[in-house]
């Protein structure tokens, strides 16, 4: 299991160091244009690269699950829940290195760009720290959503596998309509996991003439909902995932056949 | 029917319900789980009763002559506004309000509920007494209106509303205050100590010393040494006839007119200083600065943020500005010289020659002065 698990973290490198790349370039592009003008621009557009981390973690976890169902695999190779999770902690830890690798060249254009004398110029209260800490908690907690994209892809993935034609025009109605159901869940879900510790962030007041730091707790049940739900629904998917593998190389007619002599035998017919 | 026929049969049902669901509730959906997702709430400052919970409230006034009191102290009132009063005596009137789960409920503590005067050495204190806590019992808040006479020191401790003294002669401490402190046309010393809200002084004959653990103090037409500053906390000065000294934390620090000599330090705040009489000497860490032209003896020492300095109109001056990881950008007459690979230095006189000094050190940082 531990293999499967490093295989497919392992796996679509080149994906990963082509976007790793693209996003490089990108911020590359950005130094070589800034001037004195633009620097702020250019640091915020710095971090767009960060929008396309949810989407490498949805393809990756479609490309995992394929690879795995499309494999020729020993019949006692585990199955089913297990390996979802892991392929989940792949696509996690391959999308945390994505998003650290956009974060550091974002990092270096705002030094190359704007530098942190101008930033503090134009910060209501010039404290560095603070901007850093709202970031990166909203950036974390931002990025709690990607798990259950990544569960919802593979649910829907195998859905699509039920059938030999149209698999991703039903794979997309699948995912349409568990995103649906998901939706409905995380507001109960999140109030039930209200007892969660809040997190901090200092938010800037206007007070009169000046700004001041107040301090506002973010409940963090409905992160942590999101995450339960991710778990959830991957541990669900894994029987689904044993019935897509154990019947792969079965055409229709054969499964079909398959199961109806599996079928019991009732009224004596 | 065989499992992948069932599923499909189940998702075919699941997604008519789906298809339903979006189309009536679709707007709510997305709305309820929009403000599902982000829910705060901000740290409470505050008595924690609420506004809607229910009381019985009772008043009454009363007066206690001085008898040789040379003090006043008043202990755990919510607002409080004190004005100079006549006569040798103290005079108060007061409002208290007892808040439970239900006025009923209610009735029984604000009976034990009580505010009197008691003399302690020279001082009288100003006492109010209720059950600590109780059964169904949400808290209390009371408010004060106290006239004092003149001479009369006034401590308040652990004031959770405001506090307005206005028109007092002798000197006042407002110890741990959580919400405004208001002082006006005020002859005496006035201290604030271990303040979380605002501080207000306006028309001050004293000496003036204000710590803050956060918040903002806003001092106008001081006539006195004053002393200000604490965590998180900003400074606004206009108009004080007396040598200042501030700290400013992540805030704002605003110095205008100030009479006497100027020693301030900030960290992580915007800093804005004109017409320093005296010398300035100002310790600027991460913060944003501002010179205007009129000021005296000048000494700047910053690090890591950008310094503005005004030189249009200042008469003559004698500047040295050195920058280290920055850079000098000015559109005066004069000679910006390197000195090593990082820093650069401009020196010389301004007008005839022979004016304040206004010396510069900054590193991490440019230094711009204008001159138009």
């Amino acid at each position: 299991m531990l293999r499967g698990f490093l295989d497919d973290l392992l796996s679509n490198r080149k994906g990963w160091l082509i976007l790793a790349g693209v996003s490089l370039l990108w911020q590359a592009v950005l130094c070589v244009v800034a001037s004195d003008a633009t620097g702020g621009m250019m640091t915020l557009l710095a971090w767009a690269p960060l929008a396309l981390v949810p989407l490498w973690a949805m393809w990756t976890t479609g490309a995992m699950i394929h690879r795995r169902v499309s494999s020729d695999r020993a019949a006692s190779s585990p199955s089913g829940w297990p390996v979802l999770l892991l392929q989940l902690a792949a696509a996690a830890i391959q999308s945390i290195a994505l998003a650290l690798v956009v974060i550091g060249g974002a990092w270096f254009v705002f030094l190359m760009t704007l530098g942190v004398p101008d930033l503090l110029d134009i910060l209501p209260i010039p404290d560095v720290g603070w901007l850093t800490g709202f970031v990166f908690k909203g950036i974390f907690l931002a990025f709690l959503v990607v798990p259950l994209l990544c569960a919802l892809t593979q649910t829907a993935y195998l859905i699509g596998r039920l059938v030999d034609g149209y698999r991703a025009a039903l794979g997309v109605w699948a995912f349409v309509v568990v995103a649906w159901g998901s939706m409905r869940i995380l507001p109960l879900l999140g109030d039930a996991l209200a007892w969660l510790p809040d997190i901090p962030f200092q938010e800037v007041f206007e007070v009169g003439p000046v700004f001041e730091f107040r301090t506002v707790y973010v409940d963090t049940g409905p992160f942590g909902a999101l995450v339960a739900l991710a778990i959830v629904l991957a541990a669900a998917t894994g029987p689904l995932l044993k019935h897509v593998e154990s019947t792969r190389d079965l055409s229709l007619a054969e499964y079909e056949a398959q199961s109806l002599r599996r079928a019991p035998v009732r009224n004596g017919r | 029917m065989e499992f992948r026929k069932r599923f499909l049969v189940v998702l075919m049902a699941v997604s008519l319900l789906v298809v339903y669901d979006v189309f009536a509730n679709g707007a709510f959906v997305v709305s309820q789980l929009a403000e599902s997702m982000i829910r705060t709430s901000s740290e409470v400052t505050g008595p924690r009763i609420s506004d809607q919970a229910p009381f019985l409230a009772k008043q009454g006034r009363f007066a206690e002559p001085l008898g040789g009191a040379r003090r006043v102290v008043v202990r755990g009132v919510e607002d409080i506004q004190v004005v100079r009063g006549t006569g040798d005596q103290v005079a108060m009137e007061y409002v208290v309000r007892t808040y439970a789960v239900s006025q009923n409920r209610a009735r029984e503590y604000h009976e034990q509920a009580n505010v009197r005067f008691v003399r302690a050495g020279d001082a009288i204190e100003i006492v109010f007494e209720g059950p600590a806590k109780g059964r169904d019992l949400l808290g209390f808040r009371t408010s004060y209106l106290m006239r004092v006479p003149d001479g009369v020191a006034l401590e308040l401790e652990d004031i959770s509303g405001s506090a307005d003294l206005h028109g007092l002669t002798g000197n006042v401490v407002v110890r741990r205050p959580a919400g405004a402190v208001t002082v006006m046309e005020h002859v005496g010393a006035v201290r604030v100590e271990a303040s979380e809200g605002s501080t207000w002084l306006a028309g001050v004959r004293g000496e003036v010393e204000i710590h803050h653990r956060r918040g903002l103090v806003e001092l106008v037409d001081i006539d006195g040494r004053v002393t200000v500053g604490g965590e998180r906390t900003s400074v606004i000065a206009e108009a004080i006839r007396g040598d200042m000294t501030a700290t400013v934390d992540r805030g704002v620090g605003i110095f205008y007119a100030i009479e006497g000599d100027l020693k301030a330090v900030a960290n992580m705040a915007h800093v804005t200083v004109d017409g320093v009489g005296g010398s300035l000497e100002l310790v600027a860490t991460k913060s944003p600065v501002e010179l205007g032209a009129s000021l005296g003896p000048t000494s700047l020492d910053s690090e890591g943020a950008h310094v503005r300095l005004s030189v249009a109109g200042s008469g003559p001056r004698s500047l040295d500005v050195r920058v280290e990881n920055g850079a000098i950008i000015t559109d005066l007459p004069l000679e910006v010289a390197r000195e090593g690979r990082s820093a650069s230095r401009l020196s010389g006189t301004l007008g005839s020659g022979g004016g304040a000094p206004l010396l510069v050190r900054a590193v991490g940082g440019d230094v711009m002065i204008d001159s138009l």
